[in-house]
């Protein structure tokens, strides 16, 4: 579980993050929304111990700076945008999400095994695993990533752009993948560009502008608060019929 | 689909690793019973087999083979073997297939740390072990130092690795010009070379080479991570600057170590560690295996060409080093940018290749 109260950050060039109050339940999806620029990476990178911040970000009940290295690993896994493609296979990548919880002589053992064949599994990329990294589409090296951090098997995932290089289908996939990751207790905070998505699989929406949370709550609360045409420049509405995709879709404003 | 990459990179370690070791064994005999001394190849091989045995080969004999060639052998496998393993720390933590101890400046840093000391404190090689080290240190932080203010792009490191060498070159070469006594041969030193070795001058440089790549070792997993880009790794439980910090002074004190005993090698610890990850790709802890066996045989293979090849003459063996190996390696550069280019044809044609 995440809790933020009065967290700021100040960037060099000006730019101010600032974030009242924000909770990720256990068990919960909250998607983090907004325009480029916005923070959400920004608040990502400080919630993962990355940044220096100031106020008060407490993963289970303890602040994230004052976590160890491999203890915040532990509790809370963090996979940044566009992580690069090293010269390894899939399975090595995957592999190296155990090495918060491996001992001294940093060795697998049966049960750090069962945790990578798992989330290589549960992301569909168990048929990959052999495969050099060179070799996948983006959209395979972006799941391959994902099961990097849920073989970390920590109780909080935050996920920046988790559905970048991922076509429709699997987008529609990793959706129901972080719904099934929640169901199984954990709290996943993902910020993301796909704005249906995140209204349409979310229990909660956080929607940003300028470093500002300028409305939170559920996806209906957020569609219905009339700040989203001016955060994100588009607006949003809920839809119904046989065949959707998403329950909620983009409009003009 | 592509054959298995985790299974092929297993199978090369080992094949490369037996072959390895193969080889060093077969270079090390060989390098043993050659020579330029009165002690023709067939005498020789009757010594050693009478030395293994226990016997006694006569003092002209044990002295050749044990006084002169075994610390040879011993100290170009030492230094081959920490020079690759070198190269390897350094490309691995610094994301660059081009850093090598050579090319970042941490040979010449090292070299001119242990002039100076040898200017300053004659007669104490503890100092210039110590001093070696401290200037193999200096050069590789100011190289990581200058290029993460500079930017840290792969280009900025080995730019500013070219200039601190640069730096550190001139300053060996204004010690040697102007307090030419300062080192006994200053060809061998500035070329390397492995002539005039005891196990006396190796007792300070391989218990050092030795800590150094047992602590790579237990470093290994978190410098696997580094190759993920600093956030991710960060995000999987490392401490990114101390994980590279540690594996640069590792790096350090292999090359520092090499340095003090057979001078300014440079192309082993570039040349190795780029074959090892185009043969095999392994991650750290195997690659370090591969680089130490591959950079011995590599080393006392060039020095037994050194030695023989201008009979009576013997050649530094950085020169045999950059004659054979830059050829060689260039070949292998071109070879594969030509495999890359015909990958990339076939993924175009092929479609959803990236």
């Amino acid at each position: 579980m995440i809790s933020v109260s009065g967290l700021s950050f100040r960037r060099d060039g000006g730019f101010t993050l600032r974030v009242d109050s924000l909770q990720a339940a256990d068990g919960q999806v909250c998607a983090l929304v907004g325009k480029n620029g916005c923070g959400k990476s920004t608040l990502l990178r400080c919630l993962a111990g990355i940044l220096p911040y100031e106020g008060s970000a407490l993963v289970d009940g303890r602040e994230v700076r004052g976590l160890g290295h491999r203890e915040r690993a532990r509790r809370l896994a963090y996979l940044p945008q566009d992580p690069g493609c090293p010269h390894m296979d899939v399975r090595t990548l995957v592999s190296h999400g155990r090495y918060a919880t491996l001992g001294a002589v940093r060795t697998m053992g049966e049960r750090d095994r069962a945790l990578v064949r798992r989330a290589m599994g549960l992301t569909g990329v168990w048929q990959l695993r052999d495969r050099w990294l060179s070799d996948v589409s983006g959209g395979e090296l972006q799941l391959a990533y994902i099961a990097m951090v849920v073989a970390q098997d920590s109780g909080t995932l935050l996920l920046d752009e988790p559905s970048a290089h991922l076509d429709a289908l699997r987008c529609r996939e990793l959706a129901d993948l972080l719904r099934r990751l929640a169901g199984e207790g954990l709290a996943v905070v993902v910020a993301t560009h796909d704005v249906e998505a995140a209204f349409s699989s979310s229990d909660q929406v956080c929607l940003m502008a300028e470093g500002d949370v300028v409305a939170r709550g559920t996806p209906e609360e957020v569609a219905a608060s009339g700040r989203v045409p001016q955060a994100l420049g588009v607006g949003v509405e809920r839809q119904e019929g046989p065949g959707l995709l998403w329950g909620y879709a983009l409009t003009r404003t | 689909m592509s054959a298995g990459g985790g299974e092929r990179t297993g199978t090369r370690c080992r094949v490369a690793l037996a072959l390895g070791v193969t080889v060093l064994v077969a270079v090390a005999l060989a390098s043993l019973v050659t020579g330029t001394a009165a002690l023709g190849t067939l005498d020789s091989l009757n010594a050693l087999g009478t030395l293994a045995l226990g016997g006694d080969a006569g003092a002209t004999a044990s002295l050749v083979l044990l006084g002169v060639r075994a610390p040879r052998v011993v100290a170009g496998a030492c230094c081959g073997a920490a020079l690759a393993c070198s190269g390897l720390l350094l490309q691995a933590s610094l994301d660059n297939d081009l850093a090598s101890p050579g090319v970042m400046g941490v040979n010449s840093g090292a070299g001119l740390f242990w002039l100076v000391a040898a200017l300053l404190v004659p007669g104490h090689p503890v100092v210039r072990q110590g001093m070696a080290f401290v200037g193999a240190l200096v050069s590789t932080l100011l190289v990581y130092l200058v290029s993460r203010r500079a930017g840290s792009s792969r280009g900025t490191v080995v730019l500013a690795g070219v200039a601190v060498s640069s730096l550190m070159g001139a300053g060996i070469d204004a010690v040697v010009t102007i307090w030419p006594e300062s080192v006994a041969d200053r060809v061998a030193f500035t070329l390397g070379g492995l002539s005039g070795q005891t196990f006396q001058r190796l007792a300070l440089g391989v218990p050092a080479m030795a800590a150094a790549l047992a602590a790579a070792v237990a470093l290994g997993r978190g410098i696997d991570l580094l190759a993920l880009g600093d956030e991710t790794a960060h995000g999987l439980g490392l401490n990114v600057r101390a994980s590279r910090l540690a594996a640069i002074v590792c790096a350090a004190v292999l090359a520092a170590s090499a340095v003090s005993v057979c001078g300014l090698l440079g192309f082993v610890g570039l040349i190795v560690p780029n074959l090892v990850r185009m043969w095999a790709s392994p991650g750290t802890r195997p690659g370090l295996a591969l680089c130490a066996v591959w950079g011995a045989s590599l080393l006392v293979a060039c020095d037994l060409v050194a030695r023989t090849v201008a009979f009576p003459y013997e050649l530094p063996v950085g020169l045999v080093l950059s004659l054979l190996g830059a050829p060689f390696f260039i070949s292998l550069l071109v070879r594969r940018g030509r495999g890359r280019r015909s990958h990339s044809v076939a993924a175009a044609r092929g479609g959803d290749a990236r």
